[in-house]
C-alpha cells in the first residue's frame, strides 16, 4: 500500500520546557514496494502513528482508503494494523510467552493468520531471519539482544504484513548479519513487493539498498532524495559518512577522478584501472 | 593497580553453555575492545565482570576478586553502561550529580567535576534541560558521563559509542584518557577497535583471538570466518597489496591516497 504523509506533525508537551518535536509539517510519499530510509532521532514515532497507537497532532496520514487524523474516526483499524509490521528497538522488551514457538504462534493468532501447519510456518519465519528450528523451544527472554531482535522480526514476518517498519534494526548486528539483512530486505521488496521502512542513524546500513531517504532533524524534513543522497555532502552534517564514500570524496578532493563504487571489490577494480 | 585477569571462566544458563573456560588478561592501564558474532557472550561477559552473575573460575579486577561479597569495592573499579535509557532524574545536571551525591562526595568536588565536563564537552547549555528532550547523541553522552564522573578505573560500554557522532566520540575518548579511565568497549563496529590498545574476540565460549588490536586485526581470515570485517582502510589496503598496487597496509585515507597517486 502507498503511504502518504500530508503536513504530518507530532509534538509532545507542546509549548512547555519539555516540548519534544518528533515530526513538524512533514509531507512525503512512500511508494508500495520500495525501501525507504528515515534518518534521524525518535522516528519510531512513524511506526506508532501507522499502527494508530498515537494520533498526529495535526496533518494526516493516508493509507489505501483510510485517512488518519488527530481525531477522525478510522473504521478498519484492525485491517491497517494487520498490514503494518513494526519492530521497535528495545533491549528490555519482555516477551509474554515462554518459548519462541508459542510467542510467534500467539502473534499469528492475534493477527488471525491461518495455516495448516503452525510449527512449519514458524520454522519458515525463523529461517527467513537467519535462525533455525533449534530456537523453537528456547525462552525468548533468555536470548541474546540480537537474537531477540531476529525473533521479533520473524514474528512480524509470520503474519505477512505488506509494510515492515524497522526501528534501528542494524544496531548490534555483526558485519555478516548486516549484509544478510540488507540482502533480505532487497529480496522482500523485489520478490514480494513489500514496502520496507528502515529507521536508522547509520547511513552505511542504508547505502545502496534504499530507493529514497528522508532526513529528519528536529522534526523537520531537511533532505528528501533518491539513492544519490549519499553523494550529497549536506547529508553528512547530520550522520556519519559511509567509509567508501568518504574515500571516494577524499580522492576527488585531491584532484583525482574515480568512479562511484558501492562496494569494496568494485572500488579495488576501479583503483586498479586508475593507478595500476 | 588496574588490570583484569580472567582465569578458566565457565558460565552457562538453562543448558546453554556461554563460556567454557575463557582465559584472558588485560595488562595494566590498557584499553580493550570486545568483539564477536551475536550471541557470543559479549554482554554476558560484561555482566560477569561487573559482578552481576554467578560464575565458575576466577576473575580479578584491579586486585578485587569479583564475587557477591566484594560488590561495594568493585563499584569503584568498574562501571558498565548497557543502554542509553533508564535515567533516574529529570534534569541533566541532577543525573550527573546523582551518583556523586550518593557516594557522599564533597559538593565542591562535585562542582569541579561538572565544570570540567563542561570544559571538555561545552554542554552547559543542556545542564538545565530535561533528559527526555535531548537528541540521541546528547542523551548517550549524558548517560556515559553519569558513570564516568565517579572516575571508575574501567568504564565498560555495551555498544554505546554508535549513538555518538564522530566529534562527540573523539571528545569522550580524550576525556576518558585524561581522567585515566580505561575504556572497555563492546562493539559491533570494527572501526572502533582502532581506538583501544587490545582486542578480545569471543566465539563459541572461548577467546577466538586476543592481543594487541593491530595483531588481532592481522588475523583477517579468522575474523572473516566469524562474520566480522576489518576496518575499511585496512581491508582496502590489504587487498590492494595483493594486487601489487602498494606494499604495506594503511589505516587512514590520507596515507593511502598519497601512496596510490604518488
Amino acid at each position: 500500500m502507498e503511504i502518504i504523509f500530508n503536513k504530518l506533525t507530532y509534538i509532545e508537551n507542546k509549548r512547555s520546557a519539555r516540548e519534544i518535536v518528533y515530526l513538524n509539517d512533514v509531507s512525503l510519499v512512500i511508494e508500495q514496494g520500495s525501501i525507504v530510509g528515515f534518518l534521524g532521532d525518535r522516528l519510531d514515532i512513524i511506526g506508532r502513528l501507522l499502527l494508530l497507537l498515537k494520533r498526529p497532532s495535526s496533518g494526516e496520514i493516508r493509507l489505501n482508503n483510510s485517512i488518519i487524523k488527530r481525531s477522525s474516526h478510522v473504521d478498519n483499524v484492525n485491517a491497517i494494523r494487520r498490514n503494518i509490521g513494526f519492530v521497535y528497538s528495545n533491549y528490555n522488551k519482555l516477551f509474554l510467552e515462554v518459548s519462541v514457538l508459542k510467542e510467534i504462534s500467539n502473534i499469528m493468532n492475534n493477527y488471525n493468520y491461518k495455516t495448516d501447519n503452525v510449527v512449519k510456518h514458524v520454522v519458515q519465519s525463523l529461517r527467513i531471519v537467519g535462525l533455525d528450528e533449534s530456537f523453537l523451544d528456547r525462552d525468548p527472554n533468555e536470548l541474546s539482544r540480537v537474537e531477540k531482535k531476529k525473533v521479533e522480526l520473524a514474528s512480524v514476518i509470520s503474519y505477512n504484513p505488506e509494510v515492515l517498519v524497522l526501528d534501528n534494526f542494524d544496531i548490534g548486528l555483526s558485519y555478516r548479519e548486516k549484509e544478510y539483512f540488507r540482502k533480505l530486505f532487497l529480496k522482500l521488496k523485489n520478490k514480494y513487493n513489500k514496502t520496507i521502512i528502515l529507521i536508522s542513524n547509520n547511513a552505511e546500513f542504508l547505502f545502496d539498498i534504499v530507493d529514497d531517504v528522508h532526513l529528519i532533524y528536529k522534526g523537520k524534513l531537511v533532505l528528501s532524495e533518491g539513492k544519490d543522497i549519499f553523494y550529497n555532502s549536506n547529508l553528512y552534517k547530520y550522520v556519519n559518512i559511509p567509509k567508501i564514500i568518504e574515500f571516494t570524496k577524499y580522492v576527488e578532493m585531491n584532484g583525482y577522478d574515480i568512479k562511484k563504487c558501492t562496494d569494496i571489490k568494485e572500488l579495488i577494480k576501479e583503483l586498479y584501472r586508475n593507478v595500476g | 593497580m588496574s588490570n583484569i585477569r580472567i582465569s578458566d571462566l565457565k558460565y552457562s544458563y538453562s543448558d546453554k553453555c556461554v563460556f567454557s573456560g575463557l582465559n584472558f588478561t588485560l595488562r595494566k592501564d590498557k584499553t580493550l575492545s570486545i568483539i564477536g558474532p551475536s550471541g557470543s557472550g559479549k554482554t554476558t561477559l560484561l555482566k560477569i565482570i561487573n559482578g552481576e552473575l554467578p560464575y565458575e573460575g576466577s576473575i580479578i579486577v584491579s586486585d578485587i576478586v569479583v564475587n557477591s561479597d566484594n560488590i561495594d569495592k568493585l563499584r569503584n573499579k568498574i562501571a558498565v553502561v548497557y543502554d542509553i535509557n533508564g535515567f533516574v532524574n529529570e534534569l541533566v545536571k541532577d543525573e550527573l550529580r546523582f551518583s556523586l551525591e550518593n557516594l557522599n562526595i564533597d559538593p565542591k568536588e562535585i562542582n569541579n567535576r561538572i565544570n570540567e565536563i563542561d570544559d571538555f564537552f561545552a554542554i552547559k547549555k543542556i545542564f538545565n534541560k530535561p533528559i527526555e528532550v535531548l537528541s540521541t547523541n546528547d542523551r548517550a553522552l549524558v548517560k556515559i558521563l553519569s558513570y564516568a564522573i565517579y572516575y571508575p578505573e574501567y568504564l565498560a560500554l555495551d555498544d554505546i559509542l554508535l549513538y555518538l557522532n564522530e566529534r562527540t566520540k573523539i571528545l569522550l575518548l580524550n576525556y576518558l584518557n585524561y581522567k585515566n579511565i580505561r575504556l572497555i568497549n563492546v562493539t559491533s563496529n570494527i572501526e572502533d577497535t582502532l581506538y583501544t590498545d587490545y582486542t578480545l574476540v569471543l566465539y563459541n565460549g572461548i577467546n577466538a583471538i586476543d592481543g594487541k588490536t593491530f595483531d588481532v586485526l592481522k588475523e583477517e581470515k579468522i575474523l572473516k570466518r566469524l562474520g566480522l570485517n576489518l576496518p575499511f582502510y585496512l581491508d582496502l589496503s590489504i587487498q590492494l597489496k595483493l594486487y601489487g598496487l602498494i606494499n604495506r597496509t594503511y589505516l587512514n585515507k590520507e596515507d593511502l591516497v598519497k601512496r596510490l597517486w604518488k
